[in-house]
Formats: structure tokens, C-alpha cells, sequence
């Protein structure tokens, strides 16, 4: 019998107003109890690059997507300079070395067009999102919901992309964007994250293998909340999705972005971009449940994310990050905010959680130029089993951020003694008008906590994950509701067998 | 006591209170039941400070003014390491940087595996009096014990509005507010022999 | 036919410090006990003890109850098994708001019966009912367990989650103290509601202030670890006029 799964999508008709989850959640607790049965594989044959990067493999993906040759100068310039820059090693963590000549750089479905609609889909793949919970047929029938699904390296299906055109709104695949609005593209790639940015995003310039483009015009408000969908799937394939909003004066946007990932045992590489701009009075809010494959209860296995995300945020316009991230054996990820336009607004909510030999080190950098911007950071960092969870920021008030205003609020909580929470925040205040407040704490569940709980007859178990959902409430609040109550099964989930 | 070679080795209750121009390097070791007690004066000096917590019970509370103007780079590391199990330490650190001088902070809470009943706090207030001062804060917690209470708080900003606001509606000027306020800044963590450093400083520089 | 609670020879120190020394208490189906003793007599680490606290080590001594072994159950247990605490001073739980605390306890319980959870609707009903009566508002019930709230809101707070979950023995640890006469009487309307056959209650107190609302059917007075004596009601007044030194 086919299992569905979906863990983080959800549904909406065409007035943005939430109808539903195709999923019994009781379901989901069942099928996952006692691990992760997420994973599987499904045999297509796809059409791959030789393993390895070199040049020739960057000419060889920009060839297969027909890109203009702009985009393969961005690539090639990017490919050059990323051999000159060395890995970086200052995250909290360990890990065997990346052989970067070791990874399928281009992988696609076996098709020669891209399908123009759902029924066109090769039916194995239809079968992966079934097998997913994400039946793109049923989807387009019952919900609104416009899903960029990206399998292997190329989208296979966008829908909805018409009823959002209509409002001006853009949403493809950014290859087709490439082809279709060139000129936003060229304009805003790597605008926000420039190739020469760090080691990863350097190389993501290079492969990038597909993503999301969204566009939303001046002055519109988005009707429905978008929603990206990842998977990682064909083996070593590492996956370098691009991702580029533009958000025009006074429009208003809410993206959602899950993943999980098929069960694997080499370590595969994820590294990922997400770029957006953010004009003056838009109000963009960006959320993420991650929930890759973190690897087997003895370490082995599970995905490398190394992501960068980073927004440009003008005057008087808000860009708010939320993400739980529960997956990946290695999360590098920091989603950070310019605040270049004055009274500009940036948040970032985080809930970090590891388990088994996961390890994360991420958190966020508010870059505070214009007058009176202000930034709100709230992190949540849960250690369990041998893991290890890093939070690290960076607030910086430049001489020219004038009254500028930043809280941080860090707290960590540890569950068994094997694991590891650190907090490393950075503050640079260059102004003297400007304020950077900070504090955090790290502490266990109390004894009195769990008594409670359990008194009033919840087991060891319940106890802890229900104290561990309120200790994230501030920040799970955050997320749209239905994608907050995924997130916190999730979280349930993952403490299992954590609890002694 | 009379300061002599690294490291001070702590075997009881004992104060220290430390403004030496010439020496930036200090270690400490805290042994069963020691409570050390120390108070750095960094006046335009860098500062390096190392304290372990090597014996159940052990105790350290650390206090630190730093002062700097010009176009001074001062460097202050504080690091705590609690390296056996029910040891307590404490950090308390205010500074004011004016000028174009610049501070470059990192302070750090270690508690390593199986150390159980460790606590460790952290509070840093750093002021910018002038426009091209900055402050760089970097308080570290690394943990890897469970049963552990930690805290940081840090905050670097202007003297606080509502303070002298309240201040203002005393009838008093702001030039004064700020001055009355900046010379109790540092009261709660130094001690009254260094009071005067701290005077002659503000003297020349606020 | 056993009894309804059994408390035979009971010891149980925190750390090196033995506080009970030995006591012997039983208490029927349907009946109020009240346990009246000056602060620092244990009556509220026997309030612990019976619950499975685990501050607590429990050094010798059985408790039965309905026949079973509480001491060898966790504190989860006991509670699905009946026994419910109304702690003296309840704790925190930052971020639970008490509804989903409340869905939790229930379902685990009706789990632990082999009985259907409460679907949404259900539940909400079952909840508001009691909310109501209790003067237990919405906006309470939506706020992080105990968090913020005075010391009368966190005592008519777990009066109501006695209502709600309906446990079949009662324990009410210092419920009296810091509240004013309009809550005692909410506190004892809701006891005197809630009292039937099958329901018994133990109040802990050590003054009359609540026994005044709800009067109990036996009355023990607790000494240094030790039940000195039980008799019915007329020990509240004797208590009342004469102090603890006379027992």
C-alpha cells in the first residue's frame, strides 16, 4: 500500500483562505514512530552530468537549460573564482571532507520539453509526489495553493502560475524566468548575494541547478501564501537551488518553503540561495520548515546544508525570517537582513533542534545602515541525544544607522548530557545613537516542569515535548497555522527516544 | 596579596584587585572551595583574562571597567572555563569607549561534558560617548552539560532616554544628566580605591 | 475490600533530611479528609510522596491505593490512575497555554482508559462549561500555564483543572493560603460540587479558613512526620482555640 506523507504543505483556495490538509496528522505520528520513513527512491533515468566540476560541466549545465550567455558568464566567473577561495571551517562542527569531484553536479528528468501541463508529467515522478502526500492533480482540483516543485535539478511542474499573473505576480521556475524576463533576472541576480559572496554561495553561482523566482509588482498584495517545494533525490546529486523574490514598492508577499528528503547514506551536499529584494513599504515574510534527512541514530547518512539567504530592505519596508529547522546532519545557514533604506524592519525567529549527532550552527545578521531601522532576533536552540546547536549572529550598527534598534533573545535548552548548545553573538555598535540589546540564557527542563506534567497524567515523553512546543511558541506562532502545527509534531518526533 | 608569577593558584576566599599598565595576562586557578574575586581596571590596555574552576566548589566573580579614548584598539578576552563540576562564576563587565577609539570584546563561558551543577552568568554594558567610537561584544557560551543554569545579557548603546529624561524633569540640564549618570555608571562593580582612575578619566575625556 | 487510600508506616526523606517518620493514614471512598499541622510537619511532602514527586526518596512504607501500588508507578500513572494534585505553589510552563495542557492531560488519560480522544469540539465544550462556573476566562485559559498570574488566579487555575480532568481523589495542598473569601468560596463551592461516592478528597491546610466552606468528614493532625490523631470535625475548633502544641 502507498504511503502519503506531506509534512509541510498546505492548502488554500483561490481567496488565500485555508481549506484543509490532505493528511490525517494521527497518520503521520503512526507512520513515523520509531524513525525516519521519509526516505525512499525511485529509479528514473536521468539524464546527468559526469561526476565532477570543472568548466565543462558548468558550459554543460548552462547548455542543457539553453541559458543565455550572460547567465554562463555568471556562471563561468563565478566557477573561477570559486577555485581560488578555500572551504571555510569555522562552523561548530565536524565532518569527513567534501570531495567536490565526488558529486553529480546536473541531473534531470529524462525529458526533452519541459511538460506544459500536470498530465504531461512522467508518471514515476507523479508516483514520488504521491508517495509524498502531494498529488499535483488532486492539488490543482482542490486547493490554490501554486507549488514550484523542484525534483532532481529541474522544476517539473508550476501551477497556478496563471491565476497569479493576472495580479502581475510572477512565480516560476527561475530557468524559465531566465527566458522570460530576462531583464529581472539579469538586474537582480546575485544583487543581494554576489558570487564572490562566501565558498557555498560562490558555488551555487556556478551549478545552480533550478529554484523559484517570484515577482510581485508594485502595490499588490499576494493572495495566497506561495510555497516551494524541495527534494533532494537522484543519488550524489547535490542540489543548488537558487531562489530570487523582488518584491516592488508597497507590495506584500508570505512565502513558505518545507523539505524533506529521501533516505540516503552518503552525505549529500545541499547548497542553496535565496536572494531577495525588498522595496520601499513591501512587507516580505519568508518561512522554512526544514526537515532533511539528518542521518541514522549513529551519525551516518543524512545532508549537508550550506545555505545563504540574505534580504535587501528599504525604506520603511519589513522582511521577517521565520524557520524551524529540524534536519540536515549539518545545517550552515544564517538568514540575514540589510537594512540599507531608512526605518527599515527585519525579525528573524528561529528554532533550531538537533538530536543523534546533528549539527547546527546557525542564526542570523542584521546589517543596520539607514536611520531608525530596527531588528528583533529570537532564537530557540534544542540539544538532544549527542548533537551539538550553535547559535550565531551578528548585529552591527554602522555610523550611519542613526537610532537604529536591535533585541536578541537567545535561550537554549539541553535535554541529556551528551549534547552541546553554544551562543555566539556578535554586536558591533558603530553609532553612538544606536542600541544592540542582547541576552540569552541555557538551562535543562526542570524537575518541577516535567512533575507538573506528569501529574496531571502526561508521560515522560508527552511532558517533554509539550514544555519543549511552549519553550518554542514565541517563535512558532510565527509561521502560518497549519504549518506551525506540522512543525510541531515535528518537533515531538524528533525528541522520541531522546528522553531518558 | 602581592602579584607575582602566572597562574594564581586559589585555595580560599581571596580579593584581587588588579590595575597594572604593564601587564595584560592574567590566569587564574580556582581550586576546591576557592573564591577568587578579581576587578580589572583596563584604561586604553588590552586585557586578557583566563580563570578555571578547578575544584567543586569553586567560586569566581569577575569585574571589569574598561575605559578608552583616542584612537585607542583596546582587545579584552575574558574566558571562564568551569572544569569540574558545581562551580559557580560570574562576569561583570561595563565600559565607555569615546573618541575614535575602538573596543573589541570577547567573553567567554566554557562548561564542558559531565560537569553537572555548573552556573554561569554574563552581563556586559558597554557606552559610546562620541560618534566615531565603536564596540565590538562577543559573549560566548559554549556548553555541553546538561544540568547547567547560564545566562548572557549584553547591550551597547547611548545612556538610556528614560534615565535622563527623568533626570531632566529634576531641573537638570542634559549635559548634567549625562554627567551624573556616566559617574555612577560604574559604581555597582568598582571598587571605591579605584574610584579616582575612573574620575581623573571621565575629567579628560566626557 | 481494600480501602480507598492506604498509607502504612510511610517514611521519605529530600537529601539527608527525613521528614516523614511513619505515618499511617487511611481514607474511605466519598470522604474529605483534611490534614491540619503547622508549617514544616510534612503534610505537604505528603502530598508529594503520595504523587510520585521525584524530590522526594520514599525510605520505607507502602501506599494503596484502590488497592494498587502507587510507589512503584510514575508520577503519569498515578495521576491516569486517579489521583490528582493541587499544588501549593503550581509551576510555570512558559509558551503551554493551559488549554493545550489540558488537551493533553485529557486525552492521555482517556488513552490510559481505552477511550476515544475528545475530538475539537468536544473537548471546547467540556472545557467552557467548567470555565464558566469557575470564572475562568478565555483569555486565561489561552495564557502560558501560571505564568504572570497573582496567587488567587494561579489557585482557582488548578481548582479548575480538577474539575476538568475529574479525578477520583482530590489531594488540595495549602489551596487557603493568599486567597481572599470570593475565592475560597469558588474553591469550596467547586469541592462541595465534585463530592460523590466514588470521589474522595484529602485538603491540606493548617488553618480553617477553607474548612469553613467545606466541611470535612475526618479531620488528622500531623506533627513533626507523624499523623498524631484523627477525629471528625470538631478537631478544626480545637485546633482553632488552642494551637498545634496541644496534640
Amino acid at each position: 500500500m502507498q504511503e502519503k506523507k506531506c509534512f509541510f504543505l498546505t492548502f488554500f483556495n483561490k481567496s488565500g483562505i485555508f481549506i484543509g490538509m490532505n493528511k490525517k496528522n494521527a497518520d503521520i505520528l503512526k507512520i513515523l514512530k520509531g524513525g525516519y520513513k521519509e526516505g525512499f527512491s525511485i529509479d528514473i533515468s536521468a539524464v546527468q552530468a559526469p561526476k565532477g566540476l570543472s568548466e565543462e560541466i558548468v558550459r554543460f549545465i548552462s547548455a542543457q537549460k539553453n541559458e543565455p550567455n550572460w547567465l554562463l558568464d555568471f556562471r563561468l566567473k563565478a566557477f573561477r573564482q570559486w577555485q581560488k577561495m578555500p572551504e571555510p571551517h569555522w562552523l561548530k562542527g565536524e565532518y569527513a571532507p567534501i570531495d567536490y569531484q565526488d558529486i553529480y553536479y546536473y541531473s534531470a528528468p529524462d525529458r526533452k520539453e519541459k511538460p506544459k501541463s500536470l498530465d504531461e508529467i512522467d508518471p514515476k515522478i507523479r508516483e514520488t509526489y504521491d508517495k509524498l502526500g502531494i498529488p499535483l492533480k488532486e492539488q490543482e482540483v482542490l486547493s490554490g495553493v501554486a507549488v514550484d516543485a523542484v525534483f532532481d535539478s529541474v522544476s517539473v511542474a508550476t501551477t497556478y502560475s496563471k491565476a497569479l499573473k493576472e495580479k502581475g505576480i510572477l512565480f516560476c521556475p527561475i530557468s524559465e524566468a531566465v527566458r522570460e524576463y530576462p531583464d529581472l533576472v539579469k538586474e537582480y541576480l546575485g544583487s543581494v548575494v554576489p558570487y564572490t559572496d562566501n565558498f557555498f554561495a560562490c558555488l551555487n553561482s556556478a551549478v545552480f541547478s533550478d529554484g523559484s523566482f517570484v515577482y510581485i509588482p508594485k502595490g499588490v498584495k499576494c493572495p495566497m501564501e506561495l510555497s516551494s517545494y524541495f527534494r533532494i533525490n537522484a543519488k550524489n546529486t547535490g542540489q543548488f537551488e537558487r531562489t530570487l523574490i523582488i518584491a516592488e514598492e508597497d507590495s506584500v508577499l508570505s512565502y513558505l518553503e518545507g523539505c524533506t528528503a529521501p533516505q540516503r547514506d552518503e552525505n549529500q551536499l545541499h547548497a542553496a540561495i535565496v536572494e531577495i529584494i525588498v522595496k520601499d513599504r513591501a512587507d516580505v515574510k519568508y518561512s522554512t520548515v526544514q526537515n532533511w534527512y539528518p542521518g541514522d541514530e549513529n551519525g551516518k547518512g543524512g545532508i549537508y546544508n550550506f545555505v545563504t539567504k540574505r534580504g535587501l530592505v528599504l525604506n520603511d519596508a519589513h522582511l521577517s525570517w521565520t524557520q524551524v529547522e529540524t534536519g540536515s546532519a549539518i545545517t550552515w545557514k544564517y538568514p540575514s537582513c540589510i537594512l540599507k533604506g531608512d526605518n527599515a524592519k527585519g525579525e528573524f525567529y528561529s528554532v533550531a533542534m538537533t538530536n543523534h549527532y546533528q549539527q547546527a550552527d546557525t542564526g542570523t545578521k542584521m546589517i543596520h545602515l539607514g536611520k531608525n531601522t530596527t531588528s528583533t532576533i529570537v532564537s530557540k536552540g534544542i540539544s538532544a541525544g549527542k548533537s551539538s546547536n550553535t547559535y550565531r549572529g551578528l548585529v552591527r550598527m554602522s555610523g550611519t544607522a542613526q537610532n537604529a534598534r536591535n533585541i536578541s533573545r537567545c535561550d537554549s535548552l539541553l535535554i541529556g548530557g551528551n549534547c552541546g548548545a553554544h551562543t555566539i553573538p556578535v554586536m558591533k555598535n558603530e553609532n553612538k545613537t544606536a542600541i544592540i540589546e542582547h541576552e540569552a540564557t541555557t538551562s535543562k527542563i526542570s524537575e518541577e516542569q516535567l512533575f507538573y506534567a506528569q501529574q496531571r497524567g502526561l508521560n515522560k515523553e508527552e511532558a517533554v515535548s509539550l514544555i519543549v512546543n511552549g519553550f518554542c511558541r514565541e517563535v512558532m506562532k510565527r509561521l502560518p497555522l497549519e504549518f506551525a502545527i506540522e512543525a510541531q509534531k515535528l518537533i515531538g518526533i524528533q525528541l522520541e527516544g531522546s528522553v531518558g | 596579596m602581592t602579584i607575582s608569577k602566572l597562574p594564581f593558584l586559589f585555595n580560599r576566599q581571596e580579593k584581587v584587585l588588579i590595575h597594572h599598565p604593564d601587564e595584560h595576562e592574567w590566569q587564574f586557578i580556582v581550586q576546591e572551595r576557592g573564591e577568587l574575586e578579581a576587578f580589572f581596571l583596563p584604561i586604553n590596555q588590552n586585557l586578557k583574562v583566563s580563570v578555571i574552576l578547578n575544584g567543586a566548589g569553586a567560586k569566581s566573580d569577575i569585574k571589569c571597567a574598561y575605559l578608552s579614548n583616542e584612537n585607542n584598539d583596546l582587545k579584552l578576552d575574558i574566558q571562564v572555563l568551569h572544569k569540574v563540576k558545581n562551580t559557580t562564576s560570574n562576569q561583570q563587565i561595563k565600559g565607555l569607549a569615546t573618541g575614535e577609539s575602538s573596543v573589541l570584546l570577547t567573553a567567554g563561558i566554557e562548561i564542558p561534558k559531565n560537569t553537572n551543577g555548573c552556573e554561569g552568568y554574563q552581563n556586559h554594558r558597554g557606552i559610546l560617548l562620541s560618534d566615531k567610537a565603536k564596540i565590538s561584544a562577543t559573549p560566548q557560551l559554549e556548553i555541553w552539560s546538561e544540568d547547567v543554569v547560564c545566562s548572557h545579557g549584553s547591550a551597547v548603546g547611548p545612556l538610556p532616554d528614560d534615565e535622563l529624561f527623568y533626570l531632566e524633569t529634576r531641573g537638570l540640564k542634559k549635559s548634567q544628566a549625562e554627567k551624573l549618570l556616566l559617574s555612577s555608571f560604574f559604581n555597582d562593580i568598582v571598587p571605591g580605591e579605584f574610584r579616582t582612575h575612573i574620575k581623573e578619566w571621565m575629567e579628560q575625556n566626557v | 475490600m481494600s480501602a480507598f487510600l492506604e498509607i502504612k508506616d510511610l517514611h521519605a526523606k529530600v537529601g539527608d533530611k527525613e521528614i516523614l517518620k511513619g505515618v499511617n493514614l487511611t481514607i474511605e471512598s466519598g470522604k474529605v479528609m483534611a490534614i491540619m499541622g503547622p508549617n514544616g510537619c510534612g503534610k505537604s511532602t505528603l502530598s508529594a510522596v503520595i504523587t510520585g514527586n521525584p524530590t522526594y526518596q520514599v525510605t520505607g512504607g507502602s501506599i494503596l491505593f484502590k488497592g494498587k501500588d502507587l510507589l512503584k508507578m510514575t508520577p503519569d500513572e498515578r495521576a491516569n490512575a486517579g489521583v490528582f494534585l493541587a499544588f501549593q505553589r503550581p509551576t510555570e510552563l512558559p509558551g503551554v497555554s493551559m488549554a493545550q495542557l489540558l488537551k493533553a492531560a485529557l486525552n492521555a488519560k482517556r488513552t490510559f482508559l481505552k477511550e476515544k480522544p475528545l475530538d475539537a469540539v468536544q473537548f471546547m465544550k467540556h472545557l467552557k462549561v467548567r470555565a464558566t462556573a469557575l470564572g475562568i476566562t478565555d483569555e486565561m485559559l489561552k495564557r502560558s500555564v501560571n505564568v504572570g498570574f497573582s496567587g488567587g488566579e494561579k489557585k482557582r487555575l488548578e481548582t479548575f483543572q480538577m474539575a476538568v480532568l475529574e479525578p477520583d481523589f482530590c489531594i488540595l495542598d495549602e489551596m487557603d493560603s493568599g486567597l481572599d473569601v470570593d475565592a475560597l468560596k469558588v474553591v469550596g463551592g467547586a469541592i462541595s460540587v465534585m463530592r460523590e461516592e466514588k470521589r474522595s478528597f484529602m485538603i491540606i491546610t493548617h488553618h480553617d479558613d477553607l474548612l469553613r466552606y467545606v466541611a470535612p468528614d475526618k479531620v488528622a493532625i500531623m506533627r513533626d512526620g507523624k499523623i498524631l490523631q484523627v477525629g471528625d470535625k470538631e478537631l478544626v475548633a480545637k485546633v482553632e482555640e488552642k494551637g498545634y502544641d496541644n496534640f
